[in-house]
């Protein structure tokens, strides 16, 4: 009997569920305003949402998606790469290659980036970043993407990768290009054609990243034959010298894809990442407050760390079906894309406690802002080093700061999240 | 006595373990968890059970 009852503020809660699904789109203008609260409505009512593909810029252009929101839903697809295949075509190595292959690269390059690696690296780190903070601070008001969250792993990437420290404005252009020429507003400044509403030309946008590509591979290529014959203690070094299960060196086709997607996941994510806490942090004084009270122990800082990364999620990856999958009784398709959005996971309440709230010491955390599974960021360790360093010598060096009044900072949505202008102004100590 | 391990083949490497608890949960240079000593201290147990529960692979087993 009961279930034929029907709760108004329910059928209209599925009204609404139905209508945020039907026009939900990573790239649109106002999606940071409106996102969490998207989520939210997704998780609850539309855990699996159809999703288009951005005329093929999102997506594999087949136009037949699906957005997963859930930790769950997520979680699973991470770690069934059989089904969920990370093959989009795309040269990265090894972000667009499956198990076994993948298995094997990362065995090359896990070590690069384990703890022991890059414990010597702190000192160094926290040198680049009181440069920065110098520069900064003479200027008193400044923007934060430009002066610090985009220089910052920049430089540390040049450092890591041996390469002269004059190429780090080129190198912000070229995963500008790569990472934000999509982006409809960024497009326009990058000089990729537009429609006359501002929106991206992907015939110009692929033609783009033709021309960049073949920019950024004569580029590395310069850089390997300058290692192959004058070896040196970096990245490139050890990959020219890497050996694929144990047997044969690399290719100069996976030598270039390697680099490739080296530079775009070690740019693009950490600035994107600092830049969204700073955001927060700039207009949640109190937290500041408690962060900066907490920075200086070391298992508090850790673990505040984390909780920062989870809030700010920046990936929504995506993958491709490989076969006709029943999923919890969605048919799934071969061919179909997903997107599986870790800024959802991260704030799923079946898992997190008050998941909109920034619990410093929050516990347990088991967020998957890095990703899980055989994908899970490869620079991971680096990344918390870099953030751990940059907020705590950002925080000593300027504890008082706001959001410049009557501005906005200019966070943006999409497969990658981010902030590309920040104005801060510093309270005079 | 508490027991703690680590299942190799579900770990991918995330070291959340190792930053609550680096007393019990060892990483190698490949980047992944393991485990020297399966009985846990009687003073680490909330620790090893705290680096248990963040493992977001859940590939750490605890027997109590």
């Amino acid at each position: 009997m009961t279930s034929d009852v029907v709760d108004p503020a329910k059928e209209e809660a599925v009204y609404k569920a139905a209508a945020v699904a039907s026009e939900f789109n990573l790239m649109a203008a106002d999606f940071p305003e409106r996102e969490f609260e998207m989520y939210r409505i997704l998780r609850q009512h539309m855990p699996i949402a159809r999703q288009t593909d951005g005329g093929g810029v999102l997506g594999n252009g087949t136009g037949r998606g699906w957005f997963f929101s859930r930790y769950e839903d997520v979680v699973f697809a991470f770690e069934h790469p059989e089904i969920f295949s990370s093959a989009t075509g795309l040269p990265f190595i090894p972000q667009a290659v499956d198990p076994p292959d993948h298995t094997e690269y990362r065995k090359i390059m896990n070590p690069w980036f384990a703890q022991a690696v890059l414990t010597p690296l702190e000192p160094l780190l926290k040198e680049l970043a009181n440069d920065l903070l110098d520069k900064m601070l003479e200027k008193g008001e400044f923007d934060f993407v430009k002066e610090f969250s985009e220089p910052f792993p920049t430089i540390i990437f040049c450092k890591l990768m041996g390469f002269p420290l004059e190429d780090v404005p080129q190198m912000m252009r070229w995963k500008d290009l790569f990472i934000h020429g999509m982006r409809a507003g960024k497009a326009k400044e990058l000089g990729i054609a537009t429609d006359e509403a501002g929106r991206l030309d992907p015939a110009a946008w692929r033609e783009v990243m033709t021309k960049t590509t073949q920019e950024v591979y004569a580029y590395f290529s310069k850089m390997i034959e300058e290692r192959r014959r004058n070896p040196g203690d970096d990245l490139v070094t050890k990959l020219v010298q890497a050996k694929y299960a144990g047997e044969r060196p690399l290719r100069d086709d996976e030598l270039l894809q390697t680099l490739h997607l080296f530079m775009l996941g070690g740019l693009d994510t950490v600035t994107s990442s600092l830049g969204l806490i700073m955001v927060f942090l700039a207009t949640h004084p109190e937290k500041r407050k408690e962060f900066i009270e907490l920075m200086d122990d070391s298992s508090r800082v850790a673990t505040a760390v984390e909780e920062l990364v989870r809030f700010t999620a920046i990936v929504s990856p995506g993958r491709t079906v490989t076969r006709d999958f029943n999923y919890r009784g969605l048919q799934l398709r071969k061919g179909d894309f997903v997107i599986l959005s870790t800024p959802s996971a991260c704030r799923d309440e079946r898992v997190f406690q008050n998941p909109d709230e920034v619990i410093f010491d929050r516990h347990p955390n088991p967020h998957v802002a890095f990703v899980v599974g055989p994908h899970r960021c490869l620079g991971m360790q680096l990344a918390r080093r870099e953030l751990r360093i940059a907020l705590q010598e950002i925080h000593r060096r300027m504890p008082d700061y706001a959001l410049k009044p009557g501005e906005k900072a200019g966070v943006y949505g999409g497969g990658v999240k981010g902030v590309d202008y920040l104005p801060l102004v510093v309270a005079k100590g | 006595m508490m027991k703690v391990s680590v299942n190799r083949e579900k770990c991918q490497g995330h070291n959340r373990c190792y930053m609550i608890c680096p007393q019990v949960y060892k990483v190698d240079a490949d980047t992944y968890a393991y485990i020297e000593e399966e009985d846990v201290p009687e003073a680490l147990r909330d620790q090893v059970r705290r680096g248990a529960e963040v493992c977001p692979e859940k590939a750490i087993t605890l027997i109590e």
